[in-house]
């Protein structure tokens, strides 16, 4: 029973595509990027157009990348051990991601818990109040002893965060809504409701750059503002992004669904994307009651 | 004759026996981890030798049965290959028995080691800095301080291409100007920061080492047993020099000890050389008391500063002695050495010993820079000769291998050090760089 | 027993040719090949690294650089030896095997494998790259602790960007390996019916997931201490330098295993098949490796005992990393007892495997005495680390590496390499490491800090012993890469499986085999192992 294992439609084969050259274009424009950035950050400013550069490869990738896949996917070149190979992929993927904002989540513990309690000569470390930083009391939040940054006011749970938090929880249920409208074959649901994920998604992106704005003009809350705005800025930066990204993933969704690319069973970006996306969510409620509640 | 004491023999007789072993160490060859002058030391060369020899011992028996395998079951002698593959008793019995040496290992260990953290009730206390790359040996109770580098001998003969050979040079690479000399028989807690970098205070001949971190202060104790020199190196990576900042204690009968305090506090800020019990002066700096607390990295202005001149209640049941010992509070501190006048004979002083402290490495003390690392010349250069607070900006925020001094040095030390710039190596700006100037620019 | 045979490839002119083919490839075993190539050349650039240094050690005195070239040369060998030498040696082994082991045509994300491998190039340009900016390289350890690592001058932002693109392409890589063996295994083939060194990089690939993106959090944290003005590793902020290390080691510990468990799975394989014997103790070898990653997870600050850690956490720290030595312990009592009553043979790939059992074990037990945290205080940065790591990365990971190389040689190209050049291979190999390695410890008790390019007189023996074994381990790599060179270019035939005891998938297709390595699933009877039940 020796079949061709790249027959592009039968179904009973594993899926070998070819040769193909997105990733060395990958590769390139990731380079580029970050020579560009390098550059920049030591402003060399043959870096301010490096680094757009890379980007724009990048972003050639993804559209060619992608592009193939959807054409294989469409051409139905994808039978269903394929797309577990997908599933099992995404889902590993976004474990490593997870584990990025441990990173961040543990400098965030363990600041509070050990470094500033130390900073306030708890234990062992008496010593390092009296000799370095007499009349340091550890409290958070704080810009440390040295008060880097100057005085500033902390973010409060109540208000935009609030608010933020109600937005994201809606759009994880009207991605869910979205995926059920999916299964049960009604595309214009579908499609409706991604919509509403999607504005849900901007909408909070926006609050939050209100919120900077706002951080940044009148609460002397900066990047700068020692370990609490460290911690705060990157924890919750490093969200935004991640909801920026997701949004947009959904918007390419979207454009698929309108295009009907999406069955009842033979649907695995859309699934990736939600996955991705109620990722965000969960992020982000840690988000909420370590950095603005806790 | 309990249990105890048949324990306590044993490890009586496992200590001579290392003792023996360890003979070497004092005949010195370097093969072995010293016993040390320390209650500690010994403890740890017990640890280390009692690990060693069960690791040897488990390293017998495995490889003997490795090798008598690899002898009995050759295919060349014929051996026919047998069919089993697991046999729960034998996999049982080699989890538990290691686990039973383990634990047999880790309690002296642990025993150990909560007596290596107990820095509590110390007779002396003394604060070591660690810096790029020197130690600050700072008596905080006797209220005065010195620094303890490469001693120039070494220096020499350790720049590349010198021509000198090492091995004509004393004690090369384990000799410094300034030793830190202390008591014996008397409880020291050693408290241990970081004016820059990471860097780690190793004594091997106390047991062990700890780090300076920068902005925190760690403690070790030592009591040393045997008057003695004892010579160590700074053991974390520091930098380009880091393996030249070694590290030399004098260890003194505590009556010898005291004529040494007495002589230095009479030096008139000459440090007093320690050796050969003659306290002679041997013409180098020591600090009267203007120690500052807060010379960490990243303090700016603004910082909270050790207020009033007396120790507070904290600090001086922190500090608290046994009967007996002198406790000196700091006699004056960076607020009240703030307080000073700023003038340029000030700013030009104070600004030439920052650099030698700090831009020296890099810019050269003659000022020509080091092109092959990437230094700036200042003699000359653009900056130094152009507007202040373009000098004063690019000296704070740093840019390429200059760091951000900003984050490093204080408004006094930048002032100073920018004034000194613009006005020695041939540079003739005469302009009077202020703190404030400084504090304004950040 | 059915063979499948697949006698040539039915897709040539798919393929371009020349370089095109290299670089736009999704066959796991062109990938798999670019790796081991790639890991070979970085293999020599950080041995070149390595001889530098031991020159200057050789004798006391500055002879031949400034010391912050040293500490350049210090840093960027260690860099280039464990993220571009042993890694992706270690993922090209999977690359060619995995799916050859487990009945798969292919690995399951062929595009994004190609990936996975084609930005580490581009990573190491990065990296080497630096070494000729002013200022020159990154000099502050690969362990970038702060704020040291702030102080690097224009290299600073190129170092951070090429770890994170090793991070990329190593956590792709393990997605790759995790999917491949999660869905593409043969039909019937549970998990506990798979070849060890499958299940060894089945667990490793987990690790790197989880810990590849903490260390690209540690160093986005250094990067923005120094570009963006916050505080994590700073005090009067707030932050705490240590912070740093407790990031980078909750990251570096499991890594150190990631170095090694793949090694684990080889010589789990070559073992048995040399003494024509099943592998004793199958499954707990298994639970061994899983538990040996597990305790990897709690056991980070052990590297960090002299930074002032309160009591408990010195304690605690402790006691996990001295458990690490009862399942790595087993994995050396089972690889004996399959030993035992065996019929060996000693080809170079089993010499090799020896060797590891022998110095791997050495290395493990200064490995148990740098846990003990007393003690530890003595060798905490000094010669005895140096001498404890290189017994298992070089002894253990990188000698397991070379095992592998000569086992599955004469798979990869068809030809048999030259027996008789690979065990003077051995044998120089195997004494001149010690030569190099072994005096290391003695050093390190006597007081000898590592990172250190001038010494005390009192250290020159040893030293010039040391280096004098450096040397000529480092020429006898030499003798490898000529072995390599000319078993790819011809010699004697290999037959499908070249070691009479070997058991295992990959011995049942041709060498070498089709391009697609199993087009059709390969039956249980082929697969099944004769002795495991
Ligand atoms: C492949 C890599 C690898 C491996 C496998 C190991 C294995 C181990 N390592 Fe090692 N280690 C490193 C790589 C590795 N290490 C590196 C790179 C560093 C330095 C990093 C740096 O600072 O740059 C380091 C540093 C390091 C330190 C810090 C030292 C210091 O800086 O002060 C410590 C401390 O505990 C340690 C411990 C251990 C232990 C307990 C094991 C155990 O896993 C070993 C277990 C094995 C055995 C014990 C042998 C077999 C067992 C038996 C035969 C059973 C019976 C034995 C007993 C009962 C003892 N290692
Ligand atoms: C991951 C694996 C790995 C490997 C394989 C090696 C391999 C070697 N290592 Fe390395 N080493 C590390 C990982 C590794 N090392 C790490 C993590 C550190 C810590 C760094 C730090 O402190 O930050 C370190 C540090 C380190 C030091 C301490 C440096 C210091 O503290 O300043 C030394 C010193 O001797 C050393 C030596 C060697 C030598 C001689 C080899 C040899 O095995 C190399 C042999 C290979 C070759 C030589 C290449 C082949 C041959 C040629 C290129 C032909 C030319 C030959 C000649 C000129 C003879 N290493
Ligand atoms: Cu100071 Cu190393
Ligand atoms: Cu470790």
């Amino acid at each position: 029973m020796s079949v061709d294992v790249t027959a592009e439609h039968d179904n009973s084969h594993y899926y070998v595509p070819h040769g193909s050259h997105w990733p060395i274009v990958g590769s390139i424009g990731l380079f580029t990027t970050l020579v560009g950035a390098a550059l920049w950050l030591e402003d060399i400013s043959a870096g301010h157009f490096i680094m757009p550069l890379g980007m724009l490869i990048i972003l050639l990738m993804m559209f060619g990348w992608f592009g193939t896949v959807i054409r294989e996917s469409l051409s139905g070149a994808y039978n269903e051990q394929v797309d577990r190979s997908f599933r099992w992929g995404m889902t590993w993927f976004i474990f490593s991601e997870v584990m990025f904002f441990a990173a961040f989540f543990g400098a965030l513990f363990y600041a509070r818990t050990f470094s500033l309690a130390w900073l306030g000569g708890q234990g062992k470390f008496l010593f390092t109040n009296l000799l370095l930083w007499r009349g340091f009391e550890a409290a958070w939040p704080t810009n440390g002893p040295a008060g880097i940054g100057g005085a500033f006011k902390a973010m409060e749970a109540l208000g935009v965060p609030a608010l933020n938090t109600a937005i994201l929880l809606t759009s994880g249920l009207t991605v869910t809504i979205a995926h059920w409208a999916l299964k049960a074959g009604n595309n214009r649901k579908t499609s409706l409701f991604l919509l509403f994920t999607v504005l849900l998604g901007f909408s909070f992106v926006c609050l939050q750059g209100m919120e900077y704005h706002h951080a940044y003009t009148a609460q002397n809350l900066t990047l700068g503002t020692g370990i609490y705005g460290s911690t705060f800025f990157m924890l919750t930066g490093f969200h935004g992004l991640h909801v920026t990204i997701g949004a947009l993933m959904l918007c390419v969704m979207l454009g698929r669904s309108l295009k009907g690319h999406f069955t009842p069973n033979h649907h695995f970006a859309f699934e990736a994307v939600s996955w991705y996306w109620h990722f965000v969510d969960v992020v982000w409620l840690g988000l909420y009651i370590f950095v603005y509640w806790l | 004759m309990g249990f105890h004491t048949i324990k306590n023999a044993a490890r009586a007789a496992l200590f001579a026996a290392l003792g023996g072993l360890a003979g070497t160490a004092h005949a010195g060859i370097p093969w072995n981890v010293p016993v040390g002058v320390t209650p500690i030391s010994h403890e740890v060369y017990f640890i280390h030798m009692m690990v060693g020899i069960v690791c040897t011992l488990i390293g017998v028996v495995v490889f003997g049965v490795m090798i008598i395998a690899l002898f009995r079951f050759r295919k060349s002698k014929g051996a026919q290959p047998a069919h089993f593959h697991h046999s729960t008793l034998l996999e049982i019995l080699w989890t538990i028995v290691p686990v039973i040496i383990l634990v047999a290992m880790a309690v002296p260990a642990a025993k150990t080691l909560v007596r290596m953290a107990d820095t509590t009730d110390p007779d002396l206390n003394i604060k070591i800095t660690g810096y790029q790359w020197k130690w600050q040996y700072d008596y905080i109770q006797n209220g005065f301080s010195f620094f303890s580098m490469l001693a120039p001998a070494s220096d020499k003969a350790a720049q590349l291409g010198s021509g000198i050979d090492p091995n004509t040079v004393d004690n090369y690479l384990r000799d410094v100007d300034h030793p830190l000399v202390v008591p014996t028989g008397e409880k020291i807690r050693l408290l241990l920061t970081s004016d820059d970098v990471i860097h780690s205070w190793w004594m091997p001949d106390f047991g062990g080492k700890t780090d300076a971190n920068p902005g925190f202060v760690n403690s070790m104790w030592i009591k040393v047993e045997e008057p003695g020199v004892y010579r160590g190196a700074c053991a974390e990576l520091c930098g380009r020099w880091h393996g030249f900042m070694p590290i030399v204690v004098v260890a003194k009968k505590p009556d010898d000890y005291l004529a040494w305090v007495k002589a230095m506090k009479a030096g008139g800020g000459k440090y007093v050389s320690p050796y050969d019990g003659s306290l002679e002066d041997t013409g180098s700096p020591v600090v009267f008391s203007d120690v500052s607390y807060n010379k960490v990295l990243g303090t700016p202005a603004g910082a909270v500063v050790p207020t009033g001149t007396t120790v507070s209640p904290a600090m001086a049941s922190a500090l608290a002695n046994k009967p007996g010992s002198n406790v000196q509070p700091p006699a004056s501190t960076p607020a009240a050495a703030a307080a000073q006048a700023w003038d340029m004979k000030t700013a030009m002083e104070k600004g030439k010993q920052v650099y030698a402290q700090n831009c020296s490495s890099c810019h050269q003390p003659d000022g020509k820079g080091n092109p092959e690392m990437g230094a700036k010349p200042i003699a000359g250069s653009p900056i130094a000769n152009g507007p202040m607070l373009a000098h004063i900006q690019f000296v704070l925020k740093g840019k390429g291998i200059m760091p951000a001094w900003g984050n490093i040095l204080n408004d006094t030390d930048l002032a100073a050090v920018i004034t000194f710039e613009r006005n020695s190596f041939g540079n003739h700006k005469g302009d009077l760089v202020k703190p404030s100037d400084v504090k304004a620019a950040r | 027993m059915s063979a499948v045979t697949l006698d040539h490839d039915t897709h040539g002119e798919h393929h371009p040719s020349g370089l095109m083919r290299w670089i736009t490839t999704t066959n796991h075993k062109d990938i798999g090949t670019l790796y081991l190539l790639f890991s070979l050349t970085m293999f020599f650039i950080g041995g070149a690294f390595a001889m530098g240094i031991r020159a200057e050690l050789f004798k006391p005195g500055m002879q031949l650089m400034d010391p912050a070239t040293f500490n350049e040369l210090t840093t960027m060998h260690a860099l280039i030896m464990i993220f571009g030498a042993i890694m992706p040696a270690f993922v090209g082994l999977a690359n060619w095997m995995i799916p050859i082991m487990i009945g798969a045509p292919d690995m399951a994300l062929p595009r994004m494998n190609n990936w996975s491998f084609w930005i580490l190039p581009f990573a190491f340009t990065l990296l080497i790259g630096t070494a000729f900016l002013p200022g020159g390289g990154p000099a502050g350890g690969w362990t970038m602790y702060p704020p040291l690592m702030l102080q690097t001058g224009v290299a600073f932002p190129f170092v951070i960007f090429a770890v994170h693109m090793m991070g990329i392409s190593s956590v792709m890589g393990a997605i790759n390996i995790v999917v491949t063996i999660l869905n593409l295994r043969a039909p019937k083939m549970t998990l506990l019916k798979m070849p060890l060194f499958v299940w060894t990089w089945f667990i490793t690939a987990y690790l790197l997931i989880a810990v590849m993106p903490v260390l690209a959090g540690a160093v986005t944290m250094l990067l923005t201490d120094k570009y963006f003005g916050t505080s994590f590793f700073n005090a009067a902020g707030g932050g705490d330098p240590v912070m740093y290390q407790h990031i980078f080691w909750f990251f570096g510990h499991p890594e150190v295993y990631i170095m090694i468990l793949p090694a684990f799975g080889i010589i789990s394989e070559i073992i048995p098949a040399f003494s024509r014997k099943a592998l004793f103790g199958y499954e707990s070898m298994v639970y061994a490796v899983a538990s040996i990653a597990f305790l990897s997870f709690i056991v980070w600050a052990h590297h960090m005992f002299t930074v002032g850690m309160p009591l408990a956490g010195e304690l605690f720290f402790m006691f996990t990393t001295m458990l690490i030595a009862v399942p790595t312990g087993v994995k050396v009592f089972n690889w004996t007892a399959t030993l035992w009553r065996g019929s060996i043979t000693f080809e170079t790939p089993m010499l090799f495997a020896l060797a590891f059992l022998f110095l791997f074990t050495i290395g493990g037990f200064s490995g148990v005495a740098c846990a003990m945290v007393p003690a530890d205080f003595q060798y905490q940065d000094s010669y005895f680390v140096v001498a404890h790591f290189h017994y298992v990365l070089v002894t253990g990971a990188a000698f397991a590496i070379m095992a592998a190389a000569y086992y599955w040689l004469p798979k990869w190209t068809g030809h048999m390499y030259n027996e008789k050049l690979g065990k003077l291979h051995f044998w120089c190999s195997t004494i001149f490491v010690n030569v190099l390695f072994f005096p290391q410890h003695f050093l390190g008790m006597a007081g000898m800090p590592r990172r250190i390019p001038d010494y005390p007189v009192q250290f020159t023996d040893l030293n010039m012993l040391s280096s004098i074994g450096g040397f000529l381990f480092g020429a006898s790599q030499l003798i490898f890469l000529y072995v390599i060179i000319s078993c790819i270019r011809g010699g004697e035939k290999a037959p499908a499986k070249p070691w009479e005891g070997a058991t295992g998938l990959e011995w049942h297709l041709p060498s070498p085999p089709p391009y697609h390595s199993w087009t059709t699933p390969p039956d249980k009877e082929v697969w099944e192992h004769p002795y495991r039940d």
